[in-house]
């Protein structure tokens, strides 16, 4: 095989360290390099799905407690966006929470008691108390959390970064996710595709889907009967046999498939080594708590979070379902916590240790909060809070961003963001800053019209950076 | 004013006296014409005409999908008569796998999915009306019918079950159905969709620039926006709710999929036992049909509710929404439906007053843009672009087209010639422009990668649909039946479940013939869309889309080297080249003559001599690899339980076919596979 290799090796040339290593056709599809001196290299969204509770676990109300079971319409205007499971009930209850709030770390920031872990290293953290949104419903919040429109079709913030920056690794996708579900409600809310999709951005640049069965990538392993050394005599004489045609047909796109085609074979032996846990330290895998070793869990995925990271892989956004509290929050609530809290907090933990939370951007949060009052029957050890827009809680660390801060705060009732408010552009755009890229430049045209992910908006939030 | 929206003039084209006396096609003429314009860089004349195994195969895929089969293969290779292309034409139009690539084509501009696209993503039966396009395209339905039937099925005079299943059409977009969804904020998402996608698929006009307010160089104002909206708000639906009973709604059977005839005889026959049966008898009779009667209604014979478009009895007035938001009609901003007025003369304002005034005009010669952009699509069906590269942008951000009088000429073809689209095709395909090869030299390449100039002819790479299903033809495992409810092929079991809410959601796989049905009638999920389709395509129909993606990933060099379904086929492959070819040769000899036949399947030639000396290579690699390894070699050919399960297996046969499988896989990620060239 040897002539055939080396000639091809010659065909396809050096591999390119932006891309994935795919080639690109036309060069006028990369968006460039960034745009100014970067602070973080790459990011972790772990994106709680459903709408965490923001007056549960990040800003407290104590003096509400006065309040508590009062109509809030006789207090505030609810405004008219209510959803149409609460619109129509007869009261709305201001609803205290039920867990204790402490000051925390050198910083005194006040966390839940339901978040001891995260309370733990809250000086690293910079808490955005006043973050808006405007969907009420879970699907078009969390796509426009994603993509920067309610509406489907655009490309995902993964993607655009992947746009703009490429891959770190040759042997990997760019962007990855990883989803689980959460135990605390476990009929929640399901995830689309189009949240990690490219939209109209090539191909390359969509999210791939870690699975919590079969095959980790899809299509990733050789069929049965099919071993390695078959596959790469298979790769070896599709190339010779391409590398022809191409020498007939003269078109580049021949070379760009025959570049994926060895891009995916890297990735078939990359892949088995990322999961590959034996070389984890007891003590690290001890930090993720118990459920690190399930694939699919949280934990797992906080800690393979860590190990795409180490790898240069350039978005890594996981998905954690089960954060929707119509009801029985007081019950649910700290299931979701007991998965997240502890391998969320060991992320943060472990990313410092080796030194990839200076360039590295963690963002924790959901697609909105939920209501200050409350949904249903409400009972001090039993309510629920619907979708809440206004107002709710998210939080960054590492990459650029001051820790042990609070940024913004709401209003005595929880209803309203009063100072400091961030809006979901404005995390795109700090965001994309702090990767080195101006969200007002990091444009694609489709059919002619020019789109960003921050759409018309989005504002840098420079009082919470380093 | 805008080039797309002027009235196509007809060119004067001069078609006679060629040297031979032979007629020049129109399309070179006007090709030729243009390069003639543009000047030095051009006048270097059509590229050589490609092998008539070459054109062949790209004529049969472009306009089934499919390979060649056999009989078209031998006919038109022994055919050396004049008009023998013609003739090899005229029977790819005349198959209905042409319908089935039309409407395959048509799927992803009308969004249409097997399930509502929100959240939940419940399961939805619109596949009626997918069976009714193919219908139209088979039927030879003019493209005038097909827009109108679509738009306006409902209004139309003698309207029918049939016209009004068309307009499901309008139907198609997603629908949210979360609990806390508001009705009156999604009614006004699901009007837009309509409105805009109707927009740019007949149209070629992005309208949803104008939807929250006027733009300084947009020519659709926000009044206009609404006024198309205007068109598609009338009906009476809530907003939110499951796809299924969303009003309103026509129970329909599919043109396509009637209750088999002897199962009707069988009723019909119960029938007339019942009237003359004692009560006994009759009992039993009784039961019987009402389980019959059951079994046919659950597998979609009797009908299935398809949401359509009905207007309303007593539609409220649509006024302009401020920042196009929902919870914002201006008062005293009221508006009546019509039309951009950038698309008519002042003097010349059409009355539209509804979807039926809508579609009459939109087929009429006073429209500038519908049948430009329908030329413009089955140019893209050829050539892999449109000749007006952004196909849903004809506007000012459009990339105006390189050959504006071909274009101009094309749509008044179509046009003249009762809008047929068998016609544009035959226009297209027996031009020495699309016959060119498709070969050219990295310069070339490089100066013009999008092949906007037609200095060679097409390229590209196929789509999913057409790479499973030619995968499914070549091995004789194709399942050719037509219409009906989606089927579940193969697709990764975790997929579902891992984006499910509780986790739990299983795929209903399929089980029989349904695996190798075409891939057109494959279940689209709409928030997880099949992998294996969506991943060559990039369309996910979550909206209107009528670009053709043709990003290659290595996600799909994944999907070709290790997604069962094509190992299942070439397991298939083998085993047919084995049964057709077992004469006692000595085994080397067989498999020369194997891998000399499939190469033959695959591109209707023979192979070149050294690519078959380095398949022989690959198949003497794999043999020696199976021979050692008798289990693996079962492992691997068990991936074709279903055809090749009555073959005699021994240890000998099971590692040649092992062997040959592995070949033609390996033939399936080669370039004479996967690309049209």
């Amino acid at each position: 095989m040897g002539v055939g290799v080396c000639a091809l090796a010659a065909l396809l040339g050096p591999v390119s360290s932006r891309g994935a290593g795919f080639a690109r056709p036309d060069e006028s599809i990369t968006a460039g390099s960034a745009h100014h001196r970067p602070k973080a290299r790459r990011v972790i969204s772990l994106f709680q799905s459903g709408g965490p509770s923001q007056l549960d676990l990040f800003d407290p109300k104590p003096s509400i407690f006065r309040y508590a079971g009062a109509d809030m319409r006789t207090m505030t205007d609810l405004g008219m966006r209510l959803t149409e499971m609460t619109r129509d009930q007869g009261y709305f209850p201001v609803v205290p929470s039920a867990f204790e709030f402490s000051p925390s770390g050198q910083s005194g920031i006040e966390i839940s008691s339901l978040l001891p872990a995260t309370a733990a290293i809250v000086d690293e953290i910079c808490l955005l108390r006043a973050v808006r949104t405007h969907a009420i419903n879970h699907d078009p919040a969390i796509t426009f959390l994603m993509t920067g429109s309610e509406r489907p079709g655009r490309p995902s913030a993964g993607a655009w970064v992947s746009y703009a920056l490429g891959c770190g690794n040759d042997n990997l996708p760019a962007f990855v996710v990883l989803s689980s579900h959460g135990t605390g409600r476990t009929d929640c809310q399901p995830l689309y595709e189009r949240l990690w999709d490219s939209g109209f951005l090539p191909a390359r640049h969509r999210g791939t889907g870690f699975l919590p069965d079969g095959d980790p990538f899809l299509y990733l392993e050789n069929p049965p009967g099919f071993d390695q050394s078959s596959r790469r005599f298979m790769l070896d004489m599709a190339a010779r046999i391409n590398s022809r045609q191409y020498h007939f047909q003269g078109d580049p796109r021949i070379l760009d498939r025959m570049r994926n085609m060895e891009m995916a074979a890297r990735m078939q032996t990359a892949v088995p080594e990322l999961t590959d846990l034996r070389d984890e330290p007891a003590s690290v895998l001890r930090r993720y708590g118990p459920d690190v070793t399930r694939r699919g869990s949280y934990a797992w995925n906080c800690l393979m979070a860590r190990r795409l990271a180490e790898r240069d892989v350039r978005f890594i956004q996981l998905f954690h379902t089960g954060w929707d509290q119509h009801f029985h929050l007081p019950e649910q609530l700290p299931r979701q916590c007991a998965d997240t809290d502890r391998p969320t907090a060991a992320l943060i933990e472990d990313l410092r240790i080796r030194g990839l939370l200076d360039d590295t951007l963690v963002i924790w949060g959901g697609e909105f909060g939920r209501t200050p009052y409350g949904q249903g029957q409400y009972r001090h050890d039993d309510f629920g809070r619907d979708h809440h827009a206004g107002c709710f809680s998210m939080w960054m660390a590492g990459g650029g961003i001051r820790g042990g801060r609070v940024h913004g705060a709401t209003d005595e009732l929880g209803q309203r963001a009063v100072s400091g408010v961030v809006d979901v552009h404005d995390i795109h755009a700090t965001m994309l800053h702090l990767l080195g890229l101006d969200h007002r430049q990091l444009k694609w045209s489709d059919d002619g019209r020019d789109f960003r992910l921050t759409d018309t908006g989005g504002r840098v939030v420079h009082p919470i950076l380093l | 004013m805008h080039w797309s929206i002027t009235i196509p003039v007809r060119p004067s084209i001069f078609q006679g006296g060629d040297e031979g006396g032979k007629k020049i096609s129109p399309v070179d003429f006007l090709v030729a014409k243009e390069w003639d314009l543009q000047g030095d860089g051009h006048r270097h004349g059509f590229q050589e005409r490609a092998s008539k195994e070459v054109l062949l195969r790209r004529a049969s895929l472009a306009l089934t999908g499919l390979p060649p089969a056999e009989a078209d293969v031998e006919s038109f290779l022994l055919d050396d008569g004049p008009g023998a292309f013609e003739r090899m034409v005229d029977r790819f139009l005349a198959s209905p796998a042409y319908g089935e690539r039309m409407a395959w084509l048509w799927m992803a501009p009308a969004r249409y999915a097997d399930t509502d696209g929100f959240q939940r993503d419940a399961f939805r039966s619109q596949w009626p009306w997918r069976d009714w396009v193919i219908e139209a395209f088979n039927a030879g339905m003019p493209l005038d019918r097909f827009t109108t039937l679509q738009l306006a099925g409902d209004l139309v005079e003698g309207a029918d079950e049939s016209t009004v299943l068309a307009t499901a059409f309008n139907r198609n977009h997603r629908l949210n159905a979360e609990a806390g969804a508001l009705p009156q904020e999604f009614r006004v998402e699901n009007i837009a969709d309509r409105a805009e996608t109707v927009a740019t698929v007949w149209l070629g006009l992005t309208l949803g620039c104008a939807r929250c307010h006027d733009h300084p160089h947009d020519p659709v104002t926000q009044e206009e926006y609404y006024r198309f909206f205007a068109l598609f708000a009338g009906i009476p639906e809530k907003g939110t709710g499951l796809g299924v009973p969303a009003a309103p709604v026509q129970r329909t059977a599919s043109p396509l999929h009637r209750t088999p005839p002897w199962i009707q005889d069988h009723l019909n026959q119960l029938e007339v036992e019942l009237a003359t049966a004692g009560p006994e008898r009759r009992t039993a009779l009784r039961i019987e049909k009402a389980e019959l009667e059951k079994q046919l209604e659950s597998e979609g014979f009797r009908g299935v509710p398809v949401m359509v478009m009905k207007e309303s009895d007593n539609p409220s007035t649509v006024h302009v929404l401020r920042r196009g938001q929902y919870h914002s009609p201006d008062p005293d901003r009221p508006v009546s439906p019509g039309i951009p007025s950038m698309l008519y003369h002042p003097d010349n304002a059409p009355v539209i007053r509804n979807r039926l005034d809508l579609a009459r005009w939109m087929v009429s010669r006073q429209n500038p843009l519908t049948a430009r952009v329908m030329v413009n699509r089955i140019w893209q069906q050829h050539f892999g672009r449109g000749l007006v590269e952004t196909a849903g942008n004809f506007g000012s951000g459009g990339t105006p087209p390189a050959f504006p009088e071909l274009l101009d000429w094309l749509a008044l073809e179509l046009i003249d010639s009762g809008w047929d689209h068998r016609h544009i095709h035959r226009v297209i395909l027996n031009s020495a422009v699309w016959q060119q090869a498709s070969g050219a030299s990295p310069a070339q390449w490089k100066s013009d990668p999008h092949n906007r100039w037609l200095h060679r002819g097409p390229s590209w790479r196929l789509d999913g649909a057409a790479l499973r299903d030619q995968a499914m033809a070549i091995a004789g495992i194709l399942d050719h039946d037509i219409g009906g409810p989606p089927v579940f092929p193969p697709q990764p079991e975790g997929l579902w479940k891992a984006y499910s809410d509780d986790g739990a959601l299983t795929y209903p796989l399929s089980s029989g013939r349904d695996l190798y049905r075409r891939s057109i009638y494959t279940f689209w999920k709409r928030t997880i869309a099949p992998p294996r389709l969506a991943g060559f395509s990039g369309s996910t129909r979550e909206k209107c889309e009528v670009d053709i993606s043709k990003y290659d990933t290595a996600q799909q060099s994944l999907i070709l080297m290790n997604d069962p379904v094509f190992i299942e086929a070439a397991v298939a492959w083998a085993g047919r080249l084995m049964q057709e070819t077992s004469s006692g040769l000595h085994s080397e000899k067989r498999a020369a003559s194997w891998i000399h036949n499939a190469w033959e399947d695959l591109t209707c030639s023979e192979p070149p001599e050294d690519i078959h000396r380095q398949l022989m290579e690959a198949w003497r690699f794999f043999l020696r690899r199976y021979q050692s390894d008798p289990e693996a070699a079962m492992e691997f050919i068990r991936a074709d339980s279903s055809h090749s399960g009555n073959m005699e297996w021994n240890a000998s046969t099971a590692s040649e076919q092992a062997a040959l499988a592995a070949v033609c896989h390996l033939v399936m990620n080669l370039e004479q596979f996967i690309s049209l060239y």
